[in-house]
């Protein structure tokens, strides 16, 4: 049993505990379950674990393997930190709901057949919805309906395509597609997978709801939901022709509008959505080389990406808005936050010593040198993207951009400091011994990041593009706007819908009106006092009245309770006899 | 439907004497960067033209330039909107009916 | 010599019965005094639960010893491990149980594992007279035990009813035994199994019979022979009554599971069992509907679940055998958790009715939590364990030629939904009227426990019905 515990165990029973302790006691036991999950995947050997039989399917929760592991390391990793950062929490259904998401994550990592990923698949997306409504602001609720909705799509697309697929193939293992040979049921797994992914067009959920979660849900969100689903893709979609084409749009989808939101969680979300468009794209390259590169970014992504999300949570925490035109100045009164955030900044950017130069450089190189020289161009135009809006137009008018606008500013817990400075120091680690990751890596690894030739290569790229950055300043100023979306098309499927299904009403309802003035008032008006009396006397009567009727037999049966022995005895032995001769001389 | 006019965007700031400084810091580093380019170039350059000096310094910047351009551009014309503007277009909600008084006249169709 | 290895469950039983015995003779201390040794009962439930380990470990014993009367087979053992289980949780939630007084409390133990030792030979018992001799036994014990509470007249009252009518009930069962050894010439169920059962072919069998039987539906409280039940566990005290209205129950269903494999599914003595098991629902459900004492519905509730039990008895098939020895398992915890909640809620040991329950989810929701989760089992509702017991009980009964009986069955479970979800209703929606008394915080854990174990239960049946069905399947060959 050593061999392997599964972490979700840790978590089912963190929300349990959770739920019956107070709030003030219960947030300290999440960190925990954190850092027994990740002594268990620190632990687990590589083999099929966990069968069981449920509903008459054999079923395995427990498969162990590089690809799994990889991922399931930085989930563990960051699942303390997130649970560090949000240690200042105290409504335990916060904590509940990050338990259960990150459970269902784990869940779908290890395992081995479609029906257990689809039950990890539906406890994140129900989770994680609670996420989001549980910063009770009316915005939220509508964000987080939104998300329901859209996520429960993307369920049902899963759950149809494993269906249909179980009733072709017979099987439910979760194991890798041949591209050559995908029926249709695959690629409508593979939707449901993307919806998760936000690859465009089904990503509009993503800034849509991110940034309206509450301030620690969003750095537990931001890791785990499209994760697993660059996990799932790399598992059973890897060298999808079509995946490496919408990877590639998706980077460079993200970074554009990143660079014009107003918004700093809308800016991350954005470039959540282009960073995993890389991962996508490596996996649909499906070489040795991507596919590490796709996992180490992963990896990388998880930190780094969480740590910016903790420097904008902390900013919307203690300033109380995230809107860049409404901040601006803040640097003398939140240096540290600035700096931390920096580390991620740079991290994502692909600076030299830091966690992202040894793994983006890894996907871009893999996808040039399997000839996709288009994919490979696209990738390093969304670099320059990422370190334009992520690494310097964030903080430039966060922090500074501008006098201080004075804002009254909540200080930040011990907490989130500890939180962020575990992730920097992870993203600084992974920088200047990426060992540490590459042994982590389901393929070997033939790549060195640290040659002249790429730290220069990045520190041109980078350092120009701030050049580009400082000329264009003033027209980079964010605008209290919001900018349009896929969502667009979304509400308006969802308007559509509602109103295809007024419209008939009102009409009936106008032509009815009409015949109703019309046709007799007092005819109808009778009419109606006659229904309402049947309804009441007759109908409600029998109802009603069934009930009494009953209840009123069921005193009757009472009555036999005397009280009286001799009663009983005497009722016992003449209705049993009575009882026996009717069935013997009748039956 | 398109948001305000397009005006061209009030000049910079004018800058203090520390970011001054650290304005010639970047463009000396920059310079040393470029410098540094015509010796350091790749093995294997992955599109014929990325192995010539100075190339990776000016797609930094032009791609910086066009991509804020781009953008700007577009989120001024058709994508930038009033924050409000999914509240404005949602349907109103029915005006509540009053509740018939007895167990349901059902004579009106009930909506 | 039969191998003690088989008996140790009964052993185990009979040696706490031996110690609290030898605890009880402590000098009763006088009333100023602290209390003496016969006081210091908080080592049975942890006794009890070493026995249900005693009892799973004795699971896979088979053997037919002591000259034939005494067989044990997977459901004897199945049905021992129900009485360890029962008897661990009864002791927990008797630990002080009101209206006992200190220097009793030894007593009271050792007469409740008397009584559950006798149950234990009842569920091995294959020889009638070895039945009625456990059944004996176990009956004997409960005599002393209900009028204990304090000086109320009510439960003496309630003793002498359940003597009274328990003493008649029994010599009805031995009038019937000794008809039975007339007609078929022998008292061992393997002997009765190869005699036939019919009006036509022996008229004094059946009749015997089903006087034996008689003694039986007095103790699983079946119409008509269940008047005691609603007075009895009104007038003893909310402890004893969990141990009455649950643990006896299982000792008559075993008996009538071995019985019941004896008689084919036409047998008239089938036919009588569906009868009265559709009266006993009936009118259990209808009596239960006005009732405002908890104990007085539970006991009428109790009356229904022992007719829904017939139904699996009259299939006379492998599988309706095993869905009556599981639903039995399943009315246990389910009983004895609403029992449970009953108990934490009346410190004083008083009778609670249905007001005393308003407000409870402001003052220990989890407590409420868990009495919704027996009244959702007793009911029926998924995902309970109760759920499953009635799913199997209709599955296993229908086609078997008493069709009219599963859907008086149906129709019962829904008028029951009335009177258990009205204790939800009192819990959940009403507001406590008086400032509420002190929140009870003791037994959540456990409470919590059976709340759980009837909710996996009903997700995952299958291991502990499987047990019942193998068990039941060496029965109805």
């Amino acid at each position: 049993m050593s061999d392997f515990l599964h972490p979700s165990l840790f978590f089912l029973a963190c929300a349990g505990l959770v739920w019956l302790l107070p709030g003030r006691l219960g947030r300290w036991l999440p960190p925990l379950a954190g850092a027994l999950a990740i002594l268990a995947v620190l632990s687990m050997r590589h083999g099929d674990y966990a069968h069981f039989r449920y509903l008459g399917l054999d079923l395995g929760a427990g498969r162990v393997d590089a690809l799994a592991v990889v991922f399931a390391h930085v989930f563990a990793i960051q699942a303390l930190i997130g649970f560090i950062y949000a240690l200042h929490v105290e409504d335990k259904w916060q904590h509940m709901a990050a338990c259960l998401y990150i459970a269902g994550a784990f869940g779908c990592l290890f395992a081995n057949d479609f029906v257990v990923l689809f039950i990890g698949w539906e406890l994140m997306s129900v989770s994680s919805t609670f996420l989001v409504w549980l910063r009770r602001c009316p915005a939220s609720t509508g964000a987080g309906i939104r998300y329901f909705l859209f996520h429960t799509l993307g369920g049902l697309c899963v759950l149809a395509g494993l269906l249909l697929r179980h009733q072709a193939l017979g099987t439910w293992a979760f194991t890798a597609i041949d591209p050559a040979s995908a029926q249709y049921f695959d690629y409508l797994i593979m939707v449901g997978f993307c919806v998760n992914a936000a690859v465009i067009p089904l990503h509009a959920w993503l800034p849509d709801a991110y940034p309206e979660a509450t301030v620690t849900g969003a750095v537990f969100m931001s890791a785990f939901t499209t994760k697993t689903a660059v996990y799932v893709l790399a598992r059973g979609f890897a060298g999808f022709e079509i995946l490496g084409i919408m990877g590639t749009l998706m980077t460079l989808y993200g970074v554009f509008y990143a660079t014009i939101e107003n918004n700093a969680r809308r800016i991350l979300a954005y470039h959540i959505v282009s960073q995993v468009g890389y991962m996508v794209a490596g996996i649909g390259i499906g070489t040795a080389m991507t596919i590490n590169g796709a996992c180490a970014h992963a990896y990388a992504h998880i930190l780094y990406k969480g740590l910016l999300f903790m420097g904008a949570g902390a900013l919307l925490f203690s300033a109380g808005t995230a809107k860049l035109n409404e901040l601006g100045g803040l640097f003398k009164r939140m240096p540290w936050v600035f700096y931390l955030y920096m580390v991620a900044a740079v991290s994502i950017s692909g600076f030299p010593l830091f966690s992202g130069f040894v793994s983006k450089t890894m996907t871009i190189t893999g996808a040039a040198e399997s000839h996709h020289a288009w994919l490979a161009l696209g990738m390093e135009i969304a670099a320059v993207g990422t370190f334009l809006s992520v690494g310097i137009k964030l903080p430039f008018f966060a922090w500074f951009g501008g006098p201080d606008k004075g804002l009254e500013l909540k200080p930040v817990p011990w907490n989130m400091y500890l939180g962020m400075g575990l992730g920097a120091f992870l993203c600084f680690w992974i920088g200047i011994q990426p060992g540490f990751l590459y042994h982590l890596l389901p393929n070997p690894v033939e790549y060195v990041p640290y040659t002249p030739w790429h730290v220069l290569q990045a520190l041109l790229l980078l350092g120009f593009t701030g050049l580009g950055f400082y000329i264009l300043r003033v027209r980079m100023t964010p605008e209290a706007k919001i900018n349009l979306d896929f969502d667009y098309f979304y509400r308006l499927v969802g308007r559509g819908f509602l109103a295809i299904c007024r419209v008939p009403v009102a009409a009936l309802d106008d032509w009815w009106t009409e015949f109703y003035a019309r046709a007799g008032l007092k005819g109808m008006l009778g009419a109606a006092a006659v229904t309402a009396w049947f309804d009441k006397a007759a109908i409600d009567g029998v109802v009603d009245g069934t009930a009494l009727g009953v209840r009123r037999v069921g005193q009757g049966a009472t009555l036999a309770q005397t009280g009286r022995l001799q009663d009983y005895l005497a009722a016992a032995v003449v209705v049993g006899l009575a009882i026996f001769a009717l069935v013997w001389f009748w039956g | 439907m398109s948001s305000h006019d397009h005006q061209p965007p009030p000049p910079a700031a004018p800058l203090g004497p520390t970011a001054v400084k650290l304005r010639l810091a970047m463009y000396v580093a920059l310079a040393v960067l470029v410098a540094l380019n015509l010796f350091i170039l790749p093995h294997e350059p992955h599109f014929g033209i990325d192995g010539w000096p100075g190339f990776w310094a000016a797609f930094g910047v032009v791609v910086a330039m066009g991509l804020g351009r781009l953008a700007k551009g577009a989120a001024h014309t058709f994508l930038g909107q009033d924050e409000d503007f999914y509240q404005r277009r949602e349907p109103k909600p029915a005006p509540a009916e009053p509740v018939a008084a007895a167990h349901g006249a059902h004579g009106h169709g009930g909506h | 010599m039969p191998s003690l290895g088989l008996l140790l469950p009964e052993l185990f039983q009979t040696l706490l019965t031996g110690v609290l015995f030898v605890q009880a003779l402590a000098r009763p201390r006088q009333a100023d005094q602290p209390p003496g040794p016969a006081a210091a009962t908080a080592w049975v439930p942890w006794a009890a639960a070493l026995g249900v380990a005693v009892a799973l470990w004795s699971l896979p014993a088979r053997g037919l010893i002591l000259w034939q009367a005494y067989q044990l087979d997977g459901l004897s053992q199945f049905f021992k491990l129900a009485v360890a289980v029962g008897l661990f949780l009864v002791t927990l939630n008797a630990q002080r149980p009101a209206g006992v007084r200190d220097d009793q409390r030894a007593d009271y133990f050792m007469f409740i594992a008397l009584s559950s030792l006798g149950l234990m030979l009842l569920a091995s018992a294959v020889e009638l007279i070895t039945v009625y001799l456990a059944l004996e036994i176990s009956s004997y014990s409960l005599y002393a035990l209900i009028p204990l509470r304090g000086k109320e007249g009510k439960a003496a009252e309630a003793g002498i009813k359940y003597i009274l009518f328990g003493a008649v009930a029994t010599a009805l069962a031995l009038y019937g035994l000794a008809l039975v050894l007339a007609a078929q010439n022998t008292s061992y169920l393997a002997g009765l199994g190869q005699r036939p059962w019919s009006w036509g072919a022996a008229p004094l069998g059946v009749v015997g019979i089903s006087l034996f039987l008689a003694g039986f539906f007095y103790k699983l409280a079946l119409f008509p022979f269940h008047f005691w039940a609603p007075d009895v566990y009104d007038g003893t005290g909310n402890q004893t009554a969990a141990f009455v209205a649950t643990m006896p129950k299982l000792g008559a269903v075993v008996v009538l599971v071995r019985i019941g494999a004896l008689l084919g599914p036409a047998s008239e003595v089938t036919a009588l069992l569906a009868v009265l098991g559709a009266l006993s629902m009936t009118f259990g459900n209808l009596a239960a509907l006005v009732q405002q004492d908890l104990k007085r519905l539970l006991g009428y509730s109790s009356v229904a679940h022992a007719g829904y039990i017939m139904v699996g008895l009259v299939a006379c098939s492998a599988q309706g055998l095993a869905a009556a020895s599981f639903y039995s398992l399943v009315y246990l915890l389910m009983n004895l958790t609403a029992f449970w909640v009953i108990c934490r809620l009346a410190e004083d040991g008083r009778n609670l009715v249905l007001d005393d329950l308003n407000g409870l989810y402001q003052r220990a929701p989890f407590l409420a939590f868990v009495l919704a989760v027996a009244a959702f089992a007793l009911v029926g509702l998924p995902p309970t364990a109760g759920f499953m017991g009635k799913l199997f009980l209709l599955t296993s009964a229908w086609g078997r030629g008493h069709d009219w009986l599963v859907v008086v069955a149906a129709l019962n479970t829904a008028i029951s939904i009335y009177y258990y979800l009205n204790l939800v209703r009192h819990a959940y929606t009403r507001e406590a009227e008086a400032a509420p008394g002190a929140a009870p915080v003791g037994g959540l854990v456990w409470g919590g426990v059976l709340a759980a174990v009837l909710l996996i239960l009903g997700a995952l049946p299958a291991p502990v019905f499987q047990w019942a069905e193998a068990a039941g399947l060496q029965l109805a060959r």
